[in-house]
């Protein structure tokens, strides 16, 4: 596995792609300059990587610029795609991820945003995120450095850039997320053992005599399931539930 | 207050089942009332006499169907008008009396007022009297799910702010969602805020995918002002924030347009729950639902506020965050990581209602 992601564009795999984000709300330059500069394109070469997309949001042509000012060699092939904003986010974020027998895995770098963060990891592509330091109170950082923290991905410092991509680089190549079956979307409706309830209740309590009726039934359950001592026993749920529903009638 | 609010229930509510049928239905409120002002006039040019196609060219990116039928054509938002009127007459009226009354007799006046407004929110402080504690703590299979089936109705209100707050806000909604016919959701999105959109019209066409029967239930958005842009200074916030305070009581007080009044009486005139999860307009809607609630102007038991702070927020509270805890607006406060809920001793730990997420390895 690891020597697989290891060959540069290696066998019949795709090879990886690189896809920058810099989110839809504000712009991001420091992190679309760095992006364009020679030394990141000969890092990107030397992992393999032959494309790169980046949505740049305002900054799309102040973008282009600076790599229509690169020459061709400080570009090292790497086929350069622009542009401000896109529909299909997640066809760019699953370029990146590493599919079993089609692709190796690529890099998202992104702004640290959480809708930006949160759609990187449902689809598990490796994830380089950068705080935006002009937004308010540099309030991003806190996500970088937790995303970090819970090794979700790499916090990537502004100025260190190419040095984060070689090292979730060779994070990934050693964990699971080199080597993914084809990605599915999570079920929806989401199955009512996972769903979350918590809101339903508030709703509940909008109606005081249901909303009474039915915690007196939540605290009948907990009475029982307190007085059944050890591995609950199918039975007295069992009966639970006929408790509930004849208190449900009256 | 409340006659202007129940003159525009009675005004459109007619169903928009098509772009055609809206967009006559406008024009009839238009004759009618020449004088007021269009509900989303504050960014469309005012000559301009077919709100619906201006709406249209408005989400360029996309001309989807879906989008359309999604913004209910509600008519004026007169109230926002009257609003301002009412605002600058007490203005006057507030003049006027310290010429014409002694400053004791003011000051009087004013401490009750304020005393009547200490009270009410104690009161519906103490009013709160779910914890929510427990429903989190629940693990066991076997125990009893909030049966909302049988309610006559149930309403929420979602609102999304820009970009990540939207996103998650989406991915919330579709971790509590559940097909059930009696319920009807509420999106308020500020204006020009195209990314939202897109997020709701596909969060739409996967519920309709999922349930294509009345379960799906249904749903309306409504577009209020920014409270304040991404770069725009604090200190011109207080004004785009009574815009949004003005558009966000009609947001809170109108009636879907289909679930008409005539049919479902006060059912679904208010919404139950108010799910916000940190942008400025959030805090905007949840004080104007607050005070709505503080002089009596909806039912009891109506506008429960949640708050749910955002995933981004680790280790502290952003500034919508604080705000709604130090004032105790929220009936219930979440937060989603287990150092936050350390450090904030009435949250709620809610878990990541926002992710499902793995490690890198």
């Amino acid at each position: 596995m690891a020597s697989e992601s290891a060959a540069p564009a290696g066998g019949s795999l795709a090879p990886p792609h690189c896809f920058v984000t810099v989110g839809a709300t504000a712009g991001f330059r420091q992190l679309l300059a760095e992006v364009a500069s020679p030394a990141f394109f000969e890092t990107l070469a030397a992992l393999g990587f032959t494309r790169l997309s980046v949505q740049c949001g305002p900054d799309l042509a102040w973008f282009e610029e600076r790599v229509a000012g690169l020459d061709a060699e400080a570009k090292r092939g790497i086929e350069v795609e622009a542009f401000d904003l896109t529909n299909s986010m997640q066809a760019h974020m699953i370029a990146c991820r590493s599919e079993r027998g089609v692709r190796l895995p690529g890099c998202i770098i992104s702004h640290a945003g959480t809708g930006t963060v949160l759609e990187a990891m449902r689809y598990s592509a490796p994830l380089v995120v950068v705080p935006n330091p002009t937004l308010m109170d540099n309030h991003q950082a806190e996500l970088a450095e937790e995303v970090e923290n819970q090794r979700w991905g790499i916090y990537g410092r502004l100025g260190h850039l190419a040095e984060a991509v070689r090292r979730i680089h060779a994070l990934v190549a050693k964990g699971p997320l080199a080597n993914l079956p084809p990605y599915t979307p999570p079920p929806f409706p989401v199955p009512e053992s996972q769903r979350n309830k918590l809101f339903d209740w508030m709703a509940l309590t909008a109606y005081p005599e249901e909303f009474r009726r039915q915690q007196h039934l939540l605290e009948l359950h907990d009475s029982q399931g307190a007085s059944s001592e050890g591995p609950r026993v199918p039975s007295s749920s069992q009966a639970g539930r006929e408790e509930q529903q004849r208190m449900g009638l009256d | 207050m409340a006659p202007v609010i129940r003159s525009k229930a009675a005004m459109s509510c007619e169903n928009a089942p098509s772009n055609l049928g809206a967009s006559s239905s406008i024009l009839d409120d238009t004759t009618n009332q020449p004088s007021t002002e269009h509900a989303v006039s504050t960014t469309q040019p005012a000559t301009i006499t077919l709100p619906t196609e201006s709406q249209a060219t408005k989400q360029s990116f996309k001309p989807e169907d879906k989008m359309l039928e999604l913004f209910d054509v509600f008519g004026e938002d007169d109230f926002a008008v009257a609003f301002f009127f009412w605002l600058a007459m007490v203005l006057l009226g507030v003049l006027a009396t310290l010429f014409f009354v002694s400053l004791s007799w003011i000051t009087a006046a004013a401490s009750v007022f304020c005393g009547f407004i200490l009270f009410r929110h104690k009161m519906l402080k103490h009013d709160c009297l779910p914890s929510g504690r427990r429903w989190m703590t629940i693990s066991d299979p076997n125990a009893p799910a909030p049966d909302t089936d049988s309610l006559p109705a149930v309403y929420f209100l979602y609102v999304l702010g820009s970009g990540g707050h939207s996103a998650e806000m989406i991915e919330t909604i579709k971790q509590k969602f559940r097909g059930q016919k009696n319920q009807h959701r509420r999106y308020i999105i500020t204006t020009g805020d195209k990314s939202s959109q897109n997020m709701i019209a596909s969060l739409e066409s996967t519920i309709s995918d999922a349930y294509p029967d009345e379960r799906a239930g249904t749903r309306d958005v409504f577009l209020i002002k920014r409270a304040r842009a991404v770069h725009q200074p604090l200190w011109t916030a207080p004004f785009t924030c009574l815009m949004s305070a003005a558009h966000a009581v009609n947001a809170l007080t109108r009636e879907p347009n289909l679930r008409p009044f005539g049919t479902y009486g006060y059912q679904f005139k208010y919404p139950h729950v108010i799910i916000t999860n940190g942008p400025a307009t959030g805090l905007i809607v949840g004080m104007v639902a607050h005070l709505l609630k503080i002089f009596y102007l909806v039912p009891p038991h109506r506008l429960k506020i949640v708050y749910i702070e955002s995933w981004a927020k680790t280790k502290t509270l952003s500034l919508t965050g604080r705000l709604f805890y130090w004032t105790g607006i929220a009936n219930m406060f979440c937060v989603q990581h287990q150092t936050l809920a350390r450090s904030i001793p009435d949250a709620q730990f809610v878990g990541a209602v926002t992710a499902r997420v793995t490690p890198v390895g």
